[in-house]
């Protein structure tokens, strides 16, 4: 028999055999102590707990203020964790939503797949100073609706290839993310094409992960501090495959 | 601050608990406080009986999710 005062007090506890009424006073002395607190179970904290310890969070989470984006963060790579459990990815997901909205998902399901993580390196490749990746990231994660496009296998490749020069061009981060997945990664293609034959020079970068493309696409004017760090970025295209 | 899983723990000791923390239960099973549900501030909307987290200082009552746990400790602190 064990004794759930006992087991509280080494942490976690599950499957309390003894439970009897003796036993409450003792623990609202301290819960109201503050000692003490009740969840259902320890997967949610566990979870929680593991993304803000993650090497990954760690990286990030210095350039966005506490509040909506750092719990996105950690949202994001909770989602990730648990992208095997269907049921649980959906109500996360739908927990997302329904707090933040669509915008704010899309932000989650960005960090999930590491395009977030991928985006910081190029910020602070560019940027450099603490403060300017902070405010670009920042401002990139709001304008998300905007710079990263998801491409569809109809998507007109002149308007979209148009339409991501014109966004790269005026944003503060100088610069938007091209997706697409299956019978749209053709098109992506084209549009890069597109863009990469503006005579403006504009940098891309693509990856490719099975029938995924993802490809950042930066402003002429940020080639030459890319080009300081000596990075595969320094070429016409760099195409990795991860 | 410990941690206590309720998982295991018989209803009527969670009934109990709860009473002796000045929360009932609805009869549709949410957790109320003087008669009223109680909402999760973080996802705004009512605690279920079945999936309540409680923490101390104001008696914090949340939905066990990571939403709102990462939320209460983003507001409050690490829990443990």
């Amino acid at each position: 028999m064990s004794d759930p005062l006992e087991s509280a007090s080494k942490g976690f506890v599950e499957g309390i055999l003894e439970w009897s009424s003796e036993k409450i006073p003792e623990l609202v002395r301290r819960f109201r102590d503050g000692e003490l607190a009740f969840v259902k179970d320890r997967n949610n904290i566990d979870l929680v707990r593991a993304q803000k310890e993650s090497a990954e969070y760690k990286l990030l989470s210095p350039y966005v203020a506490k509040g909506k984006l750092s719990i996105l963060l950690q949202m994001g790579l909770a989602l990730r964790q648990i992208e095997n459990d269907p049921e649980k990815l959906e109500d996360l997901r739908q927990k997302i939503y329904g707090k933040f909205g669509t915008t704010e998902l899309r932000i989650a399901e960005l960090v999930k797949i590491g395009i977030v993580t991928q985006l910081l390196t190029y910020l602070v490749k560019i940027f450099r100073n603490p403060k300017d990746v902070e405010s670009r990231l920042t401002s990139f994660l709001n304008q998300v609706d905007d710079l990263a496009l998801f491409i569809k296998k109809d998507d007109l490749v002149e308007g979209k290839a148009n339409l991501v020069m014109l966004r790269v061009d005026a944003n503060p981060a100088h610069m938007a993310i091209i997706f697409g997945t299956g019978n749209a990664k053709p098109v992506v293609l084209k549009i890069l094409r597109r863009i990469k034959g503006n005579p403006r020079n504009f940098l891309i970068e693509i990856q490719e992960e099975g029938n995924q493309i993802t490809a950042f696409v930066f402003s002429p004017e940020t080639r030459e501090r890319l080009a300081h760090w000596a990075v595969p970025l320094t070429g016409e295209e760099a195409t990795s495959k991860r | 601050m410990e941690v206590l899983s309720l998982k295991s723990v018989p209803k009527e000791f969670k009934m109990e608990l709860l009473k002796s923390l000045g929360l009932g239960v609805s009869e549709d099973g949410f957790v109320t406080k003087e008669g009223k549900p109680v909402m999760d501030e973080y996802i705004e909307r009512h605690v279920r009986f079945e999936n309540m987290a409680i923490f101390p200082g104001s008696t914090i009552v949340i939905d066990d999710n990571p939403l709102s746990i990462a939320s209460y400790i983003e507001a409050h602190g690490e829990i443990v």
